[in-house]
């Protein structure tokens, strides 16, 4: 199989991420349940995956990392920490149902900043332009998950401290990637996956926080257990119940090797991957591209659609032949509405760092012959 | 020599305490404070040295590590320290 969904998760990882997956089931116990071995080692590793996503986003202390079940845990969280009913919330119109669903079940009212696809200054001048109006909260996803549109996630943050209005940024694209900085930023909480380019296993995520936050869920946290209520510290404040310990791990391997080899390095690979794809499937008369004219406006995702064939009738086909692409509306019917694409969808390619140009020519190959 | 207990409120703040005074080349374990001496239950705790306990006050405070109730363990025998 070709893998090429990794905006959806990354399948292949480093190998040191399974083997401390394996390595935590049967060592690592309940952090903070305790003070034998195993509670300690399991707080310990705890720790020090909090201390590898601080270093690497910029996090001023690590307990200011929450572990998550995944970034749309992490994106309830942090809106439910600041918004309520009724409340002004501008979002851009590329945001993923994991930000337009639960400010839709608060009944908070929004402002979309709306425009077309990769017009990072278009989507400035409408920020702006609703921020004159004092929304309660901006939510902002740094990469659209459809078309890999990189948004001006340092200029929106600028706005936002200007205006006074706290900003939440959606890194589910962009972690492991582009550059993600919660210090410079200024951001009131930063939320990602850790199964995406952080390389980690499926339910985990990270919340970064920098601002007061609410919890979801009441339960055990470990200490002060005299307390009716949750702690008033982070992260316990955040994390009722045992932390996926085995998860927990993996992720940490998977923040070292993006740390390692770099989000500089990563980016660069998929982008050259992205130049490769939009090369050979430009060629095909038969596909559509949503693709940008300047490198920096997109990261290795790309949507297309078949003049002659529907978006999942031409996945499904792709799938036979041995090719993992994902197919339809992608979880955000505002980016497609925004793009024209609602109707029928987009099939969505989409790049980690284990892909390699021989992927990208024989989808070519492989669509030439669909 | 007398161990020292720093009660700390949670497991994430003694052990950002822990790896602070280990910067600081001040040698403390991570342990639980006896259920009897844990007014909010539960509560963990940087054992260290008698002679490290000033230095290691001024460390976590600098650090922004809030410390709670502080005691001396002699043998089976506990004592609160007042600051």
């Amino acid at each position: 199989m070709i893998y090429l969904d990794s905006a959806a998760t990354t399948l292949q990882k480093p190998p040191e991420v399974g083997r401390a997956v394996a390595a935590a089931v049967g060592k690592l116990a309940n952090p903070g349940r305790g003070g034998h071995a195993a509670a300690m080692a399991a707080a310990e590793e705890a720790w020090a995956c909090r201390e590898a996503a601080a270093r690497l986003f910029c996090v001023p202390e690590p307990e200011q990392v929450v572990f998550t079940a995944n970034a749309t845990h992490s994106l309830n969280l942090a809106i439910k920490s600041i918004a309520a009913a009724g409340d002004q919330v501008l979002i851009s119109s590329y945001e993923h149902n994991s930000v337009l669903r639960p400010l839709t079940a608060l009944g908070a009212k929004l402002l979309i900043a709306q425009a077309p696809i990769f017009d990072a200054a278009g989507i400035l001048d409408r920020v702006w332009e609703h921020l004159k109006k004092q929304p309660r909260l901006a939510v902002i996803c740094h990469v659209s998950n459809v078309f890999g549109f990189v948004l001006p996630v340092e200029e929106i943050s600028a706005l936002c401290r200007e205006r006074g209005v706290p900003l939440i940024v959606d890194a589910s694209q962009s972690a492991g990637v582009l550059n993600v900085d919660l210090r410079r930023w200024g951001a009131a909480f930063v939320a990602m996956p850790g199964h995406k380019s952080l390389y980690g296993p499926q339910g985990t995520g990270l919340l970064l926080c920098n601002h007061p936050a609410l919890p979801l869920l009441e339960g055990g946290s470990g200490s002060e257990s005299r307390l009716p209520h949750m702690p008033e510290l982070l992260p316990e404040r955040l994390e009722a119940g045992t932390l996926n310990m085995p998860g927990i791990a993996g992720l940490r391997q998977g923040l070292n090797f993006v740390t390692r080899k770099g989000t500089d390095r990563i980016l660069a690979h998929e982008r050259m991957l992205l130049r490769l794809a939009v090369e050979r499937l430009s060629e095909n008369s038969r596909v559509m591209l949503y693709a940008a004219q300047e490198q920096e406006q997109q990261t290795g995702v790309l949507s297309f659609k078949l003049r002659d064939m529907d978006s999942e009738e031409a996945a499904q086909r792709l799938s036979e032949r041995g090719f993992a692409l994902r197919a339809g509306l992608h979880c955000a019917p505002l980016a497609h509405e925004s793009v024209g694409t609602l109707e029928g969808g987009t099939v969505r390619m989409s790049f980690s760092v284990f892909n390699r140009p021989e992927h990208v020519f024989r989808l070519a190959e492989a669509l030439e012959n669909l | 020599m007398n161990q020292i207990y720093i009660g700390i409120r949670s497991v994430t703040y003694a052990q950002k305490g822990m790896k602070l005074l280990q910067r600081e080349g001040i040698s403390a374990q991570l342990t639980r404070l006896p259920a009897s001496l844990s007014p909010g239950g539960c509560t963990y705790a940087l054992r260290l040295g008698e002679k490290q306990l000033k230095l290691a006050l001024l460390h976590l405070q600098k650090g922004g590590v809030d410390t709670g109730k502080l005691f001396v363990r002699s043998g089976d025998s506990w004592q609160e320290l007042h600051r």
